[in-house]
């Protein structure tokens, strides 16, 4: 893969619900190993965006390449085998599991065959890396907790490192800070900078929240209505006469 | 370290108990008359069905009322041939013919129901139809299925010409169950069962991170399907005698009680419930005459409101508090006057 090939590139990537639409031709890069936010108020498309490029939803029209593949009308599950994995905004995972199990599933994800699987009863391989990836998310020390009993910050980092020991080439993280508290948020700041300074993995962050993006990411990507309105680094979005409009038009709603 | 050596030697209550219950199941032919244990056979036969059956519903969560439909139809195609067709080996029959056709129908079935993601109680209610629509057809073919009559005079398996006593059939049937129970152990117990529990918990979580849920879904559900028309061929050769309500939706409801009652997704519990259910059910039956049904009743009510996860989970969270409670009493012991972090 050289770096002039872009990682993901959805192309005109278009999503309609009979006349209603959602997300209108869209053009989206991500280089290997960038890090990159994607912003818009409530109703932007953000959400179905994601859904595109993971296939959870099919396109109306456009394509999506991924590593110089066509992965427009992919299963999602393959998607996920060639490396694009997503954190859900309302956290999802195994609520009746113990911590130390719910990454252990993730961590079997890439080596998916089912027969392969059938004969791993020893887990032992990948317990180090287990621990490494569960100690910047702080649970080390609650492996054998039930997730169900997690307090909601916890379940949100557990998703993220979760995603990253699914060994991702594009780690999608929509709304890593919704619904928890401002301290909470700094350690999930911590958590993506440590990802980022330590995984070889793109990441997309789909954010409201400027402060937080201000923190993770470099370069923003503005969607409204279903289009992107403006692209470039933070001070160019910040100092962006449409932006404000829409973002200031939101604070006065909220 | 103690510690080490604790979870090992705390852990064998659990081990005793199914041990002992196996030893008594192995003796039970010394101390019964003839008659019953034919009749624990099927007891036998009807515990395999619930096995197959927690696999699917107890660790995919799946619930499947229609397993029946895969039991009668081993059952039928075993009286069939068996009656009929001497040239194929009974074991041949019993043991390949019966789940190769079992697994079938599951593998048919499964593969229009998890291509269209038919989940829930979707999955619930068409199952269930696949069981009444078995049952009436086997009532429809008169001639051929022997209609509501059923196909009676079944002969016990024959081996190299020489026909099973009620004993041995016992003795066989009890083997294929703990066979298929060590078989599944391995299974659930694996990196694979793994994923039937992650299917369960969040079927979408665990697609996109990349499982190929419905491929799990339909080797769980075909493997099923086999080992129920397996329980069903053993049960037709031991009992000579089938009949439409064997694929039918009653006996469907009744296995997923039996399971709900001795602890789903544990598989002993689906043994358990199994035995214990069909047991009471014949001694009490008798001395309670109608009450019996008001009784599983209740105890089912009593069950899913007191204990949703069965007797045996119950008590095994009852062994397993004990245990945390004395490996908390061991480690302040070994820490006595030592600083009390965790």
């Amino acid at each position: 893969m050289t770096s002039a090939e872009p990682l993901l590139k959805a192309d005109g990537l278009t999503k309609r619900f009979g006349e209603f639409t959602a997300v209108n031709d869209v053009d989206f890069t991500v280089q290997p190993n960038e890090t990159k936010a994607l912003i818009g108020p409530n109703g932007a498309g953000k959400t179905t965006f994601q859904n595109l490029l993971t296939g959870k939803l099919s396109a109306t029209a456009g394509t999506i390449t991924f590593d110089s593949d066509d992965v427009t009308e992919m299963p999602p599950h393959e998607r996920a085998q060639r490396g694009i994995i997503r954190k859900y905004q309302i956290t999802s995972v195994y609520e009746d599991e113990t911590v130390i199990e719910n990454m252990r599933l993730a961590f079997r994800s890439r080596a998916s065959s089912p027969w392969k699987l059938l004969k791993t009863h020893d887990d032992s391989d990948i317990r180090d890396r287990i621990e490494e990836l569960l100690e910047i998310a702080n649970l080390n020390q609650k492996q054998d907790t039930t997730v169900g009993t997690l307090s909601h910050g916890e379940k949100q980092w557990l998703e993220i490192v979760m995603a990253v020991g699914a060994e991702p080439e594009l780690l999608l993280l929509d709304e890593p800070t919704s619904g928890i508290s401002v301290g909470e948020t700094n350690d999930t700041v911590d958590l993506i900078k440590e990802i980022r300074s330590t995984e070889d993995v793109a990441i997309v962050v789909i954010e409201h929240d400027m402060d937080f993006i201000r923190k993770v990411s470099e370069s923003i990507t503005v969607l409204d209505r279903g289009e992107i309105i403006a692209s470039g680094t933070i001070d160019e979005i910040e100092n962006d006469e449409t932006v404000q409009q829409i973002y200031l038009g939101e604070a006065a709603d909220a | 370290m103690a510690t080490t050596d604790a979870p090992v030697e705390l852990k064998s209550p659990a081990s005793i108990a199914k041990f002992a219950g196996l030893l008594a199941l192995v003796a039970l032919p010394l101390f019964v008359s003839e008659y019953q244990v034919s009749t624990w056979s099927t007891y036998l036969a009807f515990a395999l069905l619930a096995l197959s059956i927690d696999l699917v519903w107890g660790y995919t969560g799946l619930l499947t009322l229609g397993h029946a439909a895969f039991f009668g139809a081993g059952a039928y195609v075993a009286a069939k041939l068996l009656k009929e067709v001497p040239a194929v080996p009974d074991v041949a029959v019993v043991f390949l013919v019966a789940p190769a056709l079992a697994a079938l129908l599951t593998l048919g079935l499964g593969w229009f129901l998890f291509s269209a993601d038919v989940k829930g109680s979707y999955f619930a209610i068409t199952t269930l139809i696949v069981s009444i629509i078995f049952e009436s057809v086997a009532g429809e073919f008169v001639g051929f299925l022997g209609g509501f009559n059923g196909i009676y005079g079944i002969p016990s398996i024959q081996v190299v010409g020489f026909e099973l006593t009620a004993t041995m059939s016992y003795y066989l049937a009890l083997g294929v169950l703990v066979g298929s129970y060590l078989l599944l152990r391995l299974l659930v117990d694996s990196a694979f069962g793994r994923v039937l529990r992650g299917i369960r918990g969040n079927q979408e979580r665990t697609e996109f991170f990349g499982y190929d849920t419905q491929q799990y879904r339909l080797i769980v559900f075909t493997l099923s399907g086999a080992m129920a028309g397996v329980a069903g061929s053993m049960y037709a050769t031991m009992d000579g005698f089938v009949s439409p309500p064997l694929l039918g939706f009653v006996l469907s409801t009744q296995v997923v009680i039996w399971i709900a009652v001795g602890g789903r997704g544990t598989l002993i519990g689906a043994v358990f419930g199994a035995l214990l259910i069909q047991y009471l059910n014949s001694t009490l039956s008798d001395v309670l005459i109608n009450y019996w049904e008001m009784g599983l009743a209740l105890l089912f009510i009593a069950v899913v409101i007191g204990a949703p996860q069965g007797i045996v989970g119950l008590l095994s969270d009852t062994v397993e508090g004990i245990r945390t409670n004395l490996e908390s009493t061991n480690r302040s012991d070994l820490r006595a006057g030592g600083e009390a972090d965790d």
